[in-house]
């Protein structure tokens, strides 16, 4: 033996308490999913037109909790499990552990409360408001400082290709969660981005695509790479083949965010690019994929007897899947098709039910009867689990595939005479509710296959004995011992802050390249004169807009195809430019359609037709699937907030005239009587003081700026030439 | 129209075709160093999340396939 041997132990404390939270959180998560998916089968489970509880409300509160409650804590079970035996040593700091635990929890509480009382950034994935987006960079700073802390006391001199995922993970996320949550405070609850229009969806969106990335991806394949082999009791299939994974993939996953912006007033070059680099993609994807799976060879009977390496499979399965299916997505004419539609929410959820849940699921199998030292309480219920949660994935994912197919044949299908063939959006979305029903039931499915396993879980600890601290011995790194040999990667897996700087130069280049042009042009988006910014009523209005989380049923982005043109605007057969956005802060371009586009809803219809909608949609689209907001109908605007928020769009650089913050109320006061003063003509009684009076006015701003008389409108051909 | 948005930059063309290099040179390099790495080494790494304890790793130790 090794005279140098130390003893030490694992902190299983920790992991045990993240394995709770991840169980716990992923319950609640899939409950409120469960919840919306039965809202789009009817308004009625908007349960009493109780505000907290619409969708609109709801559905962020939804992706919020699974992935960051969820998936989140899954990602920090599996890697402080994993971390500990991969350096052979305990955790840096016990403390930090707990303040990441614990501090990590509360910033999940206070969003489950936060979201449904409408307090919201309006950018999805990234909802939470500025005072929770600092805690949670203040608690990833404790993890990471835990992460390299242990890294750093180390016993294994090379560092296993699972923590440079988890390296490249805590790096990454860190530059995205500070990059888009810049943002100005004009309370205590809200805020205005500091990017603006066309320049914030870029920032959005390459946040949330690589928050798909470098949150549900490379840490799950940090733990793949660890619990896998573990699990099958074989290495990787090619260690070679993983270096040239992890490398390739965070090189190339930084670059498609533009992807998810096809067909918008995104710049043509960012387009290309996300286009070119998402393609490029699958041959990383799919040499994880294969890595994974080929670890499993000769061990095949070992996937037929344990459960845990089904769902490991599965789950590798749908990486694979999910990871061929978003490049194609991220080709235009794929992506014209299904942009807006449910077959965005079946590719998403492939991801998130079979990747994540079931690699969630496999490791939970594993962790748990070896942390309390006993056995799985009853393999067969873990079997009853697999079958249902994969039905359960299928029984969600096929009728969204279909439902998505559908809606956008509907939306594109013209008739002989050249006319839309379905003009009432309405009559795509009736379609759709059969599709709907069946995903609901494939929800249920899954969630009873968590539940399952819980009980499961529940038993197996009840029958074990929980090891709080797991002894171990290894020896000590030896101090300055020059290691000789010819390879190159060895040079950098010693070295791990410099393996974190070079994670981090990779994917810079990725984001610089891509935002530094976009950064650029910012003076240089093609202004229309006639694009002026919101009177304080309508910004009062746009914010209540967001709050309610209208975004997520509803876009505003016309693309330039026939079919859209013709659908919302058809007078003037407008679609989006870049130059109108200028004064959206947050931009709220929206990536699905379960309702219309409402770019172009301004002025479309009279102010009776919002006011009657808003209360009771049903009465003016009869089977109509969208809540009522009634509240808005008997809530007072808060006009307390005019000055403070037109005093920050000004910092912004909104050109409101000097002295604008003082009397702005009086201008909102003024637009409002008119409002109340139009509707009276319809025979509508209506308090200009209400919430409601905000909305409409910004719902009939919205697109007609540069349909007013004489308004320079660029023509695109023009500018071309 | 989008076009017109980067007119102004000079040369705001090249930063794609600058990304596509910078990746295609980046990724010869991985594949280059990797396949240079001697199987010894590569198989001692791949071996790192076993202990040796609880595991009958040994007779699987010499087998990366690419």
């Amino acid at each position: 033996m090794n005279e140098n041997l130390e003893k030490f132990s694992y902190d299983n404390a920790i992991v045990r308490n993240f394995a709770y939270a991840t169980m716990i959180w992923g319950v609640v998560g899939m409950l409120v999913g469960l919840i919306v998916a039965l809202q789009l089968t009817d308004p009625i489970f908007n349960f009493f037109d109780l505000a907290p509880l619409t969708f609109g409300r709801l559905r962020p509160l939804h992706t919020n909790a699974v992935i960051f409650a969820f998936v989140g804590n899954g990602i920090f079970m599996g890697a402080y499990y994993s971390m500990q035996r991969l350096l052979k040593a305990r955790m840096f700091n016990d403390t930090l552990s707990k303040i990441h635990f614990w501090g990590w929890q509360l910033i999940i509480v206070s969003a489950a409360i936060a979201l449904p009382l409408g307090i919201t950034t309006g950018k999805e994935y990234a909802e939470l408001e500025w005072p929770f987006d600092i805690a949670v960079a203040v608690i990833w700073i404790v993890f990471g400082i835990n992460m390299f802390g242990t890294i750093l006391k180390r016993r294994e001199r090379h560092l296993y290709v699972a923590l440079w995922f988890f390296i490249a993970t805590w790096v990454t996320v860190t530059v995205l969660h500070v990059v888009n949550s810049l943002a100005l405070p004009v309370g205590l609850f809200k805020s205005y981005p500091v990017f603006a229009g066309v320049q914030d969806a870029l920032v959005q969106w390459w946040y949330g695509h690589n928050a798909v990335a470098f949150f549900l991806t490379t840490p799950y394949l940090g733990l793949m790479y660890y619990f896998i082999p573990k699990a099958a009791n074989r290495p990787v299939y090619s260690y070679r083949l993983s270096i040239i994974h992890f490398w390739a993939l965070i090189f190339l996953y930084i670059w498609a965010g533009p992807h998810h912006l096809l067909y918008t007033a995104l710049p043509d070059w960012a387009q290309s690019l996300g286009i070119v680099f998402s393609i490029m993609l699958i041959a990383p994807s799919w040499g994880g994929m294969l890595n994974g799976l080929l670890t499993l060879r000769g061990a095949w009977d070992k996937v037929r007897d344990e459960p845990m390496l089904k769902f490991m499979v599965v789950a590798v399965t749908a990486y694979g899947m999910a990871t061929l299916e978003g490049p194609m997505l991220s080709l235009k004419f794929f992506n014209g098709m299904a942009h807006y539609t449910d077959w965005i929410v079946a590719h998403v959820h492939v991801g998130a039910l079979g990747w994540n849940g079931f690699l969630t699921f496999g490791i939970l199998y594993y962790l748990i009867p070896k942390m309390f030292r006993t056995q799985l309480w009853s393999k067969k219920l873990a079997n009853v689990h697999f079958w249902i949660g994969t039905l359960g994935i299928l029984v969600y994912v096929l009728p969204l595939y279909w439902a998505g197919w559908t809606q956008s044949a509907m939306w594109k299908e013209f008739t002989p005479e050249g006319i839309l063939k379905y003009p009432n959006f309405l009559e795509t979305v009736l379609q759709l509710i059969p599709m709907y029903i069946m995903r609901a039931l494939g929800g249920t499915l899954y969630l009873l296959g968590t539940l399952l396993m819980g009980y499961n879980l529940y038993k197996t600890i009840k029958a074990g004995s929980f090891e709080a601290n797991e002894s171990a011995e290894a020896p000590a790194l030896a101090k300055n011992v020059k290691v000789v040999d010819h390879y190159w990667h060895r040079w950098i897996e010693r070295r791990p802050i410099k393996m974190l700087v070079g994670s981090l130069i990779v994917i810079l280049i990725g984001g610089l390249v891509e935002m530094i042009p976009t950064f650029m042009v910012d003076s240089n988006i093609p202004t229309i004169a006639s694009v002026q910014p919101y009177t304080p009523l309508e910004l009062q209005g746009r914010d209540i807009y967001v709050r309610e989380g209208c975004y997520t049923c509803h876009s505003q982005m016309i693309r330039p195809f026939r079919s859209e043109v013709l659908r919302y605007d058809p007078v003037d057969q407008e679609y989006s430019k870049a130059g109108e956005y200028v004064y959206d802060r947050p931009f709220q371009w929206g990536s699905k359609r379960t309702g219309p586009d409402l770019h172009r809803v301004g002025n479309k219809y009279p102010y009776a037709w919002h006011y009657n909608h808003m209360f009771d949609p049903q009465t003016t689209s009869a089977g109509s699937i969208m809540p009522r907001y009634v509240w808005l109908y008997s809530d007072d605007l808060d006009t307390s907030t005019t000055a403070s928020k037109i005093n920050g769009m000004q910092t912004l650089g909104v050109p409101y005239p000097e002295g604008f913050a003082d009397e702005a109320n009086k201008h909102l006061m003024t637009q409002a009587q008119q409002i109340v003063h139009e509707l009276s003509e319809s025979g509508i009684e209506a308090d200009k003081d209400k919430e409601i009076i905000a909305l409409i006015a910004y719902l009939q701003r919205l697109g007609t700026d540069i349909k007013k008389t004489g308004a320079d409108d660029v023509d695109p051909q023009d500018l071309n030439k | 129209m989008y076009k017109d948005v980067l007119r102004t930059i000079e040369g705001v063309g090249i930063f794609p075709l600058i990304s596509l290099l910078l990746f295609i040179l980046f990724f010869f390099l991985v594949i280059w160093g990797t396949m240079r790495a001697k199987k010894e080494v590569i198989d001692n790494m791949a071996a790192i999340p076993f202990d040796g304890s609880d595991s009958d790793l040994k007779k699987y130790k010499t087998t990366d396939h690419v």
